[in-house]
C-alpha cells in the first residue's frame, strides 16, 4: 500500500507541476501587481526545483502534514477529513445498493436465460453501462424532486438526500456487476456437480441458490472491487450534481484553482481508499469460499503457498 | 355516488387543505440562499471571489458602501469635509458595537485601513495614492493623499476596506483566533456568523444590536447552499428547498419564466464581453487590422450564442456603467471592415487567438466565421483561466477573449488596463498611448467633476478609435427567487445585501 501511494504522490505531482498555469494569479486576482505576484509564489515555494517541493511534501506527510491549501491558506487535512465522511458513505450505499440489486436480477437473467427476463435485464444493464452518472443523476433529479416532489434535489444533511446519490452510484456498478453474475451463474449451473445435485433429487432452488450461487458470486465481488475504486474516482461527478461536500467535489474545485496540497491529499485519500477495499475483498474470498482459505492454511503449514 | 369515490373526493379535499395551510403556514424569518462556490475565507485582505465577499460583506461595515450604480453612500462614517485637494476628513459613527459587544473607535478604523494597504493587492492599488491615517479625536479620522485623488469614497468603500476589531485581526495574526471568530466577534454587520459547514453550508444570524436599527435586516437567519451545478441550483429555488438563487443560470431561462413558483430578477450589468488585441507583437500592432475586426463582427450573434441574447449589444471598451463611456462607435460593416484589411496590408497569416470559457468558445466560433468573411484567418484555442492569465502577461497570444466587470470611476482602472504599468498585469493588450498618460495626469489632477468626465471621455474615444480592446456586449445580472420574495438587490456587479430579503 506504501508503495502505490508514494507513486501516485509522485506521478500526481508530477502531473500538478507540469501542468502550465499560474495558481497565483487566480489566487491574488486580477488587481495584483507583479511584485506581490513573485513575493507570494515565493512565499508558497512554488519557484524551488520539483524534487525540492516533492521530497518536502513527502517528508512533511510522513509526520502527518498535508501541508496548508495554497487558496484558503488552512491545513488540507482539516477539509479533507470533513469531506471523507460523506465520500465513504456514499461510495459504500452505492456498493451496498449496486449488489443487492444487481446480484439477483444477474441469477434471474442466467436462470431465465434467453426469456424476456433475460433480454429485459441486459437491456438494463445495458443502459446503466452507457449512461454517464452526471446525466443518470439530473435525470433523477428531474424526476423525483421537480416533477414528483418526492426527494430533496440536493445534500441537506437528512438521510433522503442520500437516496438519489446512492442510487446514481449504485446504477452504474450496478449494470457491471449483473453481466459478470449472469456470466458465472450460467457457467456454474452447468457444471458437473450442479448436474448431480439435480440428478440426485435436490430442489431446483436450491441446486442454484445454495450450491451454485456460493461459487458463481465470487467473480462479482471482485468486480465490485474493482469497482469500488471506481466509485470513490466517480464521486466527483455525483458529488458535484447533488452538491454532497465530499472528497470528490474537493479534488474537482482544488484542480480548477491549482491547489496542489489539496489535490494531493485528496489522491493520498482516494489511493489508500481503494488499497484497503482490494485487502478487504482478498479476506471476503477467503470467507466465502472454504478452498481459497484452505489454500492459504496448507501453505502456511507448509511454509509456503502452493497454486491450485 | 360509491363509497370510494366519496372517499377519494375526501382525499383530494384533505389534500388541497393541507396544500392551502402549508402555504399559509407563517414564514420563520429563514432565507436560503443557494450559490456556485464556497466561502474561501473571511480575511477580506485576500478575499477576491465574489460569492465570498457577498457573504462577507452581510456580516461586517465599511466606512461607505456602493448603491445599484457604485455611487458611494456613506455608513461607519457620517460626513466627510475635504481641507484642501490632498486632505480628507470623515466623522465616524459613534456606539457602533462590534457583535463582541465592545465599541468601535477611529483606532480600530485606522488599523483596518492600513492593513487593506499593506496587504490586499486591491487596496494596495485603491489606497496608493493615501500617505497616512490620523485620528484627529475619537471621532475623527484624517486621510491624507500624496496626489489629488476623486476616487477616496468609492476607494473606501471597496472590500478590502472593511472595518474590523484591532483586537481581533491581532489575535488571528498571533494565531491565537480563527478568521472565522474575527469576523464572529470583531464585526460590525447586521449578521452575526453562525454555523459553518465547510463546502456544505454557513449560517449568518440577524445581529440585534446592529448600530442603525432603520437599516436592520428583515430576516432572522440567512442560510448560504453551496452548490455547484447549475441545474440543481435552479430546481431548488423551483421546488422550493432554497428561496433565492444568487448565480442563476440563463441557459434555463425559459423554463423558470413559466413557472409560477418562481421569479427571474434583472439588472444592468456593468460587465462587458471583449476581445483583447495585441498591441505590442504581430499582425495587430497594425491599428487599421484592429478596426477592420471592430468593424468586421456582428454583434448581436456574439450575445446570442454567447450569453442566450440576455444583455445588449456593446462595442465600447468600456462598460456602458462608466462614466465617460458614452457611445457604441462600432456596427457590422463587412465593407468597410474589407477595406481596412487592404489598407492594412494584412498578407493572410494565422490569428491565435485563445478562450477560456464555453460562452467564449462559442463566441469565437462566430467571429472566426465573420473574420473569415473579410479575409482575415482566425484560429482559436482553449486553455485554462490561469493559463491564459500567463500568456497575456507573457505577451504570448494576438487575440483574447474575455470579460471583465468595471468599476464606474475610470480613475480606478484606466492605469492599469491600459497603461504602461499595467503591463504584465491587467494591461493584456499592451497597449500604450501618450496621449491617453497625458489626459489621464489631468483628469487625476482635478476634483471637479464635469472636468473629470469630460477628461475620461476623450481617454475613452481615443481607446475606442485604438480598439486595444473591442467591446461585444454588455451582459444582463440575474437572479432567481421564489415567488413572494422581495428585497433582492443586484446591482450592476452582483447579487449583494441580502438584508432585506424576505416573504411579504
Amino acid at each position: 500500500m506504501i508503495p502505490v501511494t508514494v507513486a501516485v504522490i509522485f506521478i500526481v505531482y508530477l502531473i500538478m507541476y507540469l501542468t502550465p498555469g499560474d495558481p497565483v494569479a487566480l489566487l491574488l486576482g486580477a488587481d495584483a501587481t507583479p511584485e506581490l505576484i513573485a513575493e507570494t509564489r515565493q512565499k508558497l515555494g512554488i519557484t524551488d526545483p520539483f524534487f525540492v517541493q516533492f521530497a518536502r511534501y513527502v517528508w512533511n506527510l510522513m509526520r502527518g502534514d498535508f501541508g496548508m491549501s495554497w487558496y484558503t491558506g488552512n491545513p488540507v487535512s482539516e477539509r479533507l477529513f470533513a469531506a471523507i465522511p460523506y465520500t465513504v458513505t456514499l461510495s459504500l450505499l452505492g456498493m451496498l445498493v449496486a449488489l443487492i440489486i444487481s446480484v439477483p436480477l444477474g441469477v434471474i437473467a442466467a436462470v431465465r436465460r434467453n426469456t424476456v427476463w433475460d433480454y429485459s435485464i441486459s437491456v438494463f444493464a445495458m443502459i446503466g453501462v452507457s449512461a454517464p452518472t452526471f446525466w443518470v443523476g439530473t435525470m433523477l433529479i428531474l424526476l423525483f424532486a421537480l416533477e414528483w416532489k418526492m426527494l430533496p434535489s440536493a445534500f441537506n444533511n437528512q438521510w433522503t438526500s442520500f437516496i438519489l446519490p446512492t442510487i446514481t452510484q449504485g446504477f452504474n456498478m450496478l449494470a457491471s456487476v449483473v453481466r459478470t453474475q449472469r456470466s458465472s451463474m450460467l457457467e456454474v449451473l452447468s457444471s458437473d456437480y450442479v448436474r448431480t445435485a439435480r440428478a440426485k433429487g435436490v430442489s431446483h432452488f436450491s441446486a442454484t441458490y445454495k450450491h451454485a450461487l456460493r461459487n458463481a458470486v465470487l467473480p462479482s465481488i471482485t468486480v465490485a472491487g474493482l469497482n469500488f475504486g471506481q466509485l470513490v474516482g466517480g464521486s466527483v461527478a455525483i458529488e458535484t450534481v447533488f452538491a454532497i461536500p465530499g472528497v470528490g467535489r474537493l479534488m474537482i474545485d482544488n484542480i480548477k484553482l491549482h491547489d496542489t496540497p489539496t489535490v494531493i491529499g485528496c489522491m493520498v485519500f482516494v489511493s489508500v481508499m481503494v488499497s484497503i477495499i482490494n485487502l478487504l475483498v482478498d479476506i471476503l474470498y477467503g470467507l466465502i469460499d472454504p478452498r481459497i482459505k484452505a489454500q492459504y492454511v496448507k501453505g502456511n503449514k507448509n511454509g509456503k503457498r502452493k497454486n491450485k | 355516488m360509491k363509497l370510494w369515490k366519496k372517499l377519494a373526493c375526501l382525499a383530494v379535499a384533505c389534500m388541497m387543505l393541507l396544500t392551502a395551510v402549508s402555504a399559509l403556514a407563517e414564514w420563520d424569518g429563514t432565507i436560503t440562499i443557494v450559490q456556485s462556490s464556497d466561502v474561501i475565507g473571511f480575511d477580506p485582505t485576500a478575499s477576491t471571489d465574489t460569492n465570498n465577499k457577498n457573504v462577507l460583506k452581510n456580516m461586517v461595515s465599511r466606512l461607505y458602501e456602493t448603491d445599484d450604480y457604485f455611487n458611494p453612500v456613506p455608513v461607519l462614517a457620517t460626513e466627510y469635509k475635504q481641507l484642501d485637494d490632498y486632505t480628507w476628513e470623515f466623522k465616524i459613527a459613534q456606539n457602533v458595537q462590534f457583535h463582541d459587544g465592545t465599541i468601535l473607535t477611529v483606532d480600530d478604523v485606522i488599523y483596518s485601513l492600513e492593513r487593506a494597504k499593506a496587504k490586499s493587492s486591491s487596496g494596495k492599488t485603491l489606497l496608493g495614492p493615501v500617505t497616512s491615517f490620523e485620528k484627529i479625536d475619537e471621532e475623527t479620522l484624517r486621510i491624507t493623499t500624496g496626489t489629488v485623488y476623486g476616487s477616496m469614497l468609492t476607494a473606501l468603500s471597496n472590500s478590502a476596506c472593511t472595518i474590523l476589531s484591532k483586537a481581533w485581526i491581532e489575535k488571528a495574526e498571533a494565531g491565537e483566533c480563527t478568521w472565522d471568530d474575527v469576523i464572529r466577534y470583531g464585526a460590525t454587520g447586521r449578521y452575526i456568523l453562525g454555523e459553518r459547514n465547510i463546502g456544505n453550508s454557513c449560517t449568518l444570524i440577524k445581529n440585534p444590536n446592529y448600530f442603525d436599527p432603520n437599516d436592520a435586516a428583515q430576516n432572522e437567519k440567512l442560510i448560504f447552499r453551496i452548490i455547484p451545478e447549475a441545474t440543481t441550483r435552479t430546481i431548488m429555488v423551483q421546488t422550493g428547498e432554497a428561496d433565492v438563487n444568487v448565480n442563476f443560470d440563463t441557459a434555463a431561462m425559459n423554463d423558470c419564466l413559466k413557472d409560477p413558483n418562481v421569479q427571474v430578477l434583472q439588472h444592468e450589468s456593468s460587465t462587458i464581453y471583449y476581445i483583447a488585441l495585441n498591441c505590442e507583437k504581430g499582425p495587430f500592432t497594425n491599428k487599421a487590422l484592429r478596426q477592420a475586426v471592430a468593424w468586421a463582427i456582428e454583434r448581436a450573434d456574439c450575445l446570442e450564442v454567447g450569453y442566450n441574447g440576455y444583455g445588449k449589444v456593446w462595442s465600447n471598451v468600456w462598460a456602458p456603467t462608466v462614466y465617460g463611456a458614452k457611445d457604441d462607435p462600432y456596427s457590422y460593416d463587412p465593407a468597410k471592415a474589407e477595406e481596412l484589411v487592404k489598407q492594412s496590408g494584412y498578407a493572410g497569416q494565422e490569428i491565435k487567438a485563445c478562450v477560456k470559457t464555453d460562452a467564449e468558445e462559442r463566441i469565437a466560433q462566430v467571429v472566426q466565421s465573420y473574420l473569415s468573411m473579410v479575409g482575415i484567418t482566425m484560429n482559436y484555442s482553449r486553455i485554462d483561466n490561469t493559463v491564459l492569465t500567463e500568456v497575456m502577461a507573457n505577451n504570448e497570444y494576438d487575440m483574447a477573449f474575455d470579460y471583465t466587470a468595471f468599476y464606474n470611476d475610470p480613475e480606478l482602472f484606466v492605469g492599469r488596463q491600459f497603461q504602461a504599468s499595467g503591463i504584465g498585469a491587467k494591461n493584456y493588450a499592451h497597449y500604450t498611448n501618450p496621449e491617453v498618460d497625458e489626459l489621464l495626469i489631468k483628469a487625476k489632477a482635478t476634483l471637479n467633476e464635469e472636468e473629470r468626465a469630460e477628461y475620461y471621455h476623450q481617454i475613452n474615444k481615443i481607446l475606442c478609435d485604438d480598439c486595444p480592446w473591442i467591446g461585444m456586449f454588455n451582459s444582463n445580472l440575474y437572479a432567481l427567487a421564489r415567488t413572494g420574495i422581495s428585497g433582492v438587490n443586484i446591482n450592476v456587479e452582483t447579487t449583494y445585501w441580502y438584508n432585506t430579503i424576505c416573504y411579504k
